[in-house]
């Protein structure tokens, strides 16, 4: 199972880990939204 | 007024940790947004256990032979909520949000909303803050849904009683 990391609209430091299926309720949500990937070495 | 037996009318739903501006007043919008995990088909009948056990202080004195006690302290015990399970994974909703270690709110309506499965004002119902210290998986037994039962820490008073006024 995967998870993916969510923060605050108004608050990126609220942050919260929820399951990848979950990605669309998430993208619909007024409150959060789904944090940036983290860069890995390599990318510019 | 009414009475009210559990199934078909108490509903439960998750939120994360961080959802509610302010948890001790969480409004329509919060509970109704898209975040919101409702874990009702999953609960099993009689699964839901939300202690508030008390303590007494023994209080007797040498006044008389009664055994005068004060009031103590409460809570303390770990809230378990037993689920089904669903497959494949991607299904299994329950499981995958009460990951262990996940932190979050349990909105549990009791008595039900005026609108099933949509949060109004007027609505009333119980928070509890949570962490999922565990998830269990039920013993696999002959014609028996596979289930496991989440226990979760409580690290703040729960809200109780709560009648949604935004």
């Amino acid at each position: 199972m995967e998870y993916i990391t969510i923060e605050r609209k108004d608050d990126k430091n609220v942050t919260a880990r929820v399951p990848e299926s979950q990605r669309e309720k998430i993208e619909k949500s007024k409150i959060w939204k789904v944090s940036p990937e983290p860069k890995k070495d390599g990318d510019k | 007024m009414a009475r009210k037996i559990g199934a078909g009318v108490l509903e439960i739903s998750f939120y994360p940790s961080g959802h509610f501006a302010n948890d001790q007043a969480p409004t329509s919008t919060e509970l109704n947004d898209a975040a919101e995990v409702d874990l009702t088909g999953f609960l099993t009948d009689g699964g839901l256990a939300t202690p508030f056990d008390g303590s007494v202080v023994d209080n007797a004195d040498m006044s008389s032979k009664f055994n005068k006690t004060a009031s103590g302290t409460f809570g303390g015990n770990p809230l378990t909520a037993e689920f089904f399970r669903d497959f494949p994974l991607s299904a299994d909703t329950a499981w995958s949000t009460l990951a262990r270690g996940t932190a979050g709110y349990f909105a549990i309506a009791r008595g039900g909303k005026a609108t099933p499965g949509t949060w109004a004002i007027g609505d009333e119902l119980d928070l509890w803050a949570i962490e999922v210290v565990t998830r269990n998986p039920v013993d696999v037994a002959r014609n028996e849904m596979q289930r496991f039962t989440a226990e979760c820490a409580v690290p703040a008073v729960p809200l109780e009683d709560f009648a949604v006024v935004a």
